[in-house]
């Protein structure tokens, strides 16, 4: 029961024993469907306090009694005297009827006059009268916040797509104003078919990373799943609600709220704002995925997934400025695909855009999560190493060169009966031996490729390496 | 300050604290405001913080010992080792340190009140030549429905029960079954906490077995019969499963919680949590200094037939010849589980055991859905395990 309705019964409770002889009340409320009683209120030697009782009213024939009598009903057991009196309030968002009992009590055996009992009933029928405004105070009070939701969410909506972290900045905001025990936030991947976890968000204010959640969209996989399929506005189940978040009936995303943890009823009201913005939350979402696509297609080499040059650049120029201040390593790689001119004029550009893809796939998966790899040219390909001397570089250029030989790409799928081997050539340069700017860095990364390249291709040298071989040539 | 206190079936416990807090008043300058509540109202009061941060909720509330997890990760409850002495836990009994914690940190976030442990009590000369004290000593729990049976034949009145329940709800709680599971296995929960037993026989024996007692009338559901008659007071019922001893009078008598080859005893705790947000903790601090001494806790645990938290108190509260029965049973005392998950399966259990009893005093108790509920919560358990 909530606290509006606890502090109503509280206060007609206390009017009562402030104005009548009675000295020990009890209230209880009455469901029908299960016959059964349950006291809320009490109050007994000079102190008020909340109780909680059930009692299965067939078999008692004083309570069963009095819930059936309109008046009142008395009940006398030697020196426990007590007298029934039913009451019935209407709710006003729905009109449901509630039922309840004032039991006032005795235990010296003296009886309640006519007088005292009509009392009574005088006031509980004057409070009764109030009691819609119990109603209108809490319905008022959702209205409050529902009015503060729909301004908070339009605001937390228009204002995600421009955050660091979009959706991070969504759910928190969800979280903050509803305050349930649990929000996820999946999207739905056309191109894989896929429902992807992006963040739970819970009470105690913690976000998780959820990427880990991918589903198929396959009947029965998951309830998840189930519910976007079924094509429901939202759908209720066991303290979790699902909010389907579509666009022009296409299936965006899913949004779940849970109670889980509290077990605690969700607010309908708060269901009913949630089905309402669930349109203009499918439509944020979308804003915050074509945003994002965009960023990525400005940054990103469509084909290989690498860094394009101008985001190389900018790059470069950090990690350079990084490298002056902190006086650390820096070293590129430049990687050339050896022979990709004559495997496109051989087999077409599809099987060089599938090489390109292929080694490009074998230097992410090389690399270290630091290292920026980009395509600065049509088969060129640029590698930031951060912090790292010559001697890394090498051996990372080492592994690159092994990994990328023992590639084989099979031909049968586009019709040509073969197998290409594939090599790279790559030429390294390392701040602050073999260069002092950005420029000269890859000056001289390009003249140790070039080195490789007329050196019989598919392998690696640095500048200083390189350098040495000649000076020793020269000399001989 | 406010002061949230759980609603009691003993209402000695309201003047208990109306005096502590006029005597605060009065001797301290401490202005605390006294409700009492009842533990739905509390927690419904708690979550509706995180909706609604205006709220004001109490500063010291009174909780079952087994919220103190939850609470604290939820970071609703402050952190206490600032606020008491250095020494307290050293002046209380060993086994309640861990109805303090976090978990398995060092850090705590409620302080005992008083704590209890389940026993049976029964009626002497009701019991008459059934079964003397030392065949009671060592019942088996299958021997309570033989016991049961015997004293529904001796007692023929249609309102006597051979047991009385002593839960004001009207109904058979978790907790109950609890001691029940443990005659079994380890609880509802693995003896690590990694795991829900309760879809195992083990448990759903336990449960079907104790919902009996009430299908075959042996234990009555839904009864006014606590608060001002009690049947086991009017000689209408002959035993009683019960935590605290202030349902005993010097008629009955006592044993262990059938049955003689359990291992463990069934221990629980009443503590107070200080809410983190409140403004007033200064005023905590001296509640604190000043409730927490063993004068008080003790004239608490004897007016609700508990014990202090306070080390050795249990040689004022107890009399002599009880001394022994109850320290073996503190050597073996094991507590409800203090972790995050247990107040939500509490919750669950005892929404479905209410449903179960409303079914069989409606005479629509079927024994098989018992076992489907039961693998329901289970379900719903070990998501949330995982998910937190």
């Amino acid at each position: 029961m909530n606290r509006y309705y606890i502090e109503f019964f509280k206060e007609l409770i206390l009017e009562i024993i402030q104005k009548t002889a009675v000295k020990s009340i009890s209230l209880f409320e009455y469901f029908e469907s299960t016959s059964i009683i349950s006291s809320i209120i009490r109050f007994r030697g000079d102190i008020i306090f909340e109780h909680t009782e059930y009692i299965f009213i067939k078999d008692i024939e004083d309570f069963y009694s009095a819930v059936l009598t309109k008046e009142h009903y008395v009940s006398n057991k030697g020196k426990i005297v007590f007298v029934y009196i039913p009451f019935d309030i209407t709710r006003v968002e729905d009109g449901f009827v509630k039922k309840y009992l004032i039991r006032i009590e005795r235990f010296d055996g003296k009886k309640f006059s006519n007088r005292d009992i009509k009392k009574v009933r005088r006031i509980i029928d004057e409070k009764i009268k109030t009691y819609p405004q119990i109603d209108f105070e809490y319905i008022k009070s959702i209205y409050q916040k529902s009015v503060f939701i729909s301004a908070s969410l339009g605001s937390i909506f228009s204002k995600s797509i421009r955050e660091r972290d979009a959706f991070k900045f969504m759910i928190r905001g969800l979280e903050n104003i509803f305050g349930f025990d649990r929000i996820r936030m999946y999207i739905l991947d056309e191109s894989t078919n896929l429902l992807k976890g992006v963040y739970a968000v819970y009470r105690t204010g913690n976000i998780s990373d959820i990427s880990h959640q991918v589903i198929p969209m396959i009947r029965g996989s998951c309830s998840l799943v189930d519910v976007l399929l079924d094509g429901e506005d939202l759908v209720i189940r066991d303290n979790i609600v699902y909010i389907p978040l579509r666009i022009d009936f296409k299936n965006r995303g899913l949004l779940s709220v849970d109670n889980l943890l509290s077990r605690i009823d969700i607010n309908r009201y708060y269901i009913d704002i949630l089905k309402s913005f669930s349109s203009l939350m499918a439509i944020a979402f979308e804003n915050i995925l074509l945003f994002e696509k965009i960023q990525s297609m400005s940054l990103y080499d469509e084909l290989t997934g690498l860094a394009l040059r101008r985001y190389f650049n900018q790059k470069f120029q950090e990690e350079f400025y990084r490298a002056e201040r902190f006086s650390q390593n820096l070293s590129v790689i430049w990687l050339d695909i050896d022979y990709f001119k004559e495997i496109n004029d051989s087999y077409g550009h599809q099987i060089g855009d599938l090489v390109l893809i292929e080694i490009s796939n074998v230097i992410k998966k090389t690399l270290r999560k630091i290292d920026f790899p980009a395509r600065y040219g049509g088969d060129e390909i640029v590698i930031l190493l951060p912090q790292s001397s010559e001697l890394e570089a090498m051996g990372l250029a080492k592994r690159l060169v092994e990994n990328i030989r023992s590639l084989k790409i099979d031909l049968s799928n586009f019709g040509i009966d073969k197998v290409i081997d594939l090599s790279v050539s790559i030429g390294i340069a390392s701040y602050p031996n073999d260069a002092k700017t950005m420029d000269e860095l890859l000056m001289k990364a390009d003249e140790a490729l070039y080195w490789v390249k007329s050196n019989g291709r598919n392998g690696f040298i640095s500048y200083s390496m390189m350098k040495k071989i000649l000076e020793n040539k020269n000399r001989t | 300050m406010k002061l949230w206190i759980l609603n009691d079936y003993n209402q000695r416990k309201y003047y208990f604290y109306r005096k502590i807090v006029d005597h605060l008043k009065k001797e301290k300058g401490l202005n605390i405001e006294i409700e009492i509540k009842s533990k739905e109202n509390i927690w419904n009061d708690i979550f509706s913080f995180f909706e609604n941060p205006s709220l004001s909720l109490g500063d010291v509330i009174e909780i079952p010992h087994h919220w103190t997890t939850l609470f604290a990760k939820l970071g609703l409850s402050l952190p206490l080792n600032s606020f008491i002495e250095e020494d307290f836990t050293f002046k209380i009994y060993p086994f309640l340190k861990q109805t303090m914690v976090c978990e398995l940190t060092e850090k705590f976030f409620s302080l005992p009140i008083h704590f209890e442990v389940m026993v049976m009590f029964y009626k002497r000369e009701m019991l008459g030549n059934i079964l003397s004290h030392s065949e009671m000593e060592k019942l088996k729990w299958n021997d309570l429905f033989i016991l049961c049976e015997k004293l529904k034949k001796k007692y023929r009145s249609k309102d006597y029960y051979p047991f009385d329940n002593p839960n004001l709800e009207g109904y058979i709680k978790s907790e109950e079954i609890l001691a029940c599971v443990m005659n079994r296995t380890s609880g509802y929960f693995s003896s690590d906490f990694t795991m829900i037993n309760i879809h195992r026989d083990e448990v759903i024996m336990s449960v079907l077995d104790f919902l009996n007692l009430a299908v075959d009338k042996y234990y009555p559901l839904f009864e006014e019969n606590f608060f001002e008659i009690g049947f086991i007071k009017k000689n209408l019922s002959s035993m009683i499963f019960s935590f605290r001893r202030d349902i005993a009078d010097k008629n009955m008598r006592v044993v262990r919680f059938p049955d003689i080859m359990r291992k463990s005893e069934l221990g629980k705790a009443h503590s107070f949590m200080f809410f983190s947000g409140s403004k007033d903790l200064g005023e905590i601090k001296k509640f604190i200094e000043e409730f927490y001494n063993p004068q008080n806790l003790k004239e608490l645990a004897n007016c609700l037939g508990a014990f202090s938290p306070f080390k050795n108190s249990h040689y004022e509260i107890i009399n002599e010849k009880e001394i022994k029965f109850y320290e073996e049973l503190f050597e073996k005392i094991t507590f409800i589980p203090n972790i995050f998950i247990y107040p939500t399966f509490e919750r669950m259990m005892d929404e479905f055991l209410k449903n179960q009893a409303i079914n069989i005093v409606s005479s629509k108790y079927i024994a098989e859905d018992v076992k489907k509920r039961l693998q329901e919560i289970k379900v719903i358990c070990e998501y949330l395990m995982t998910s937190y």
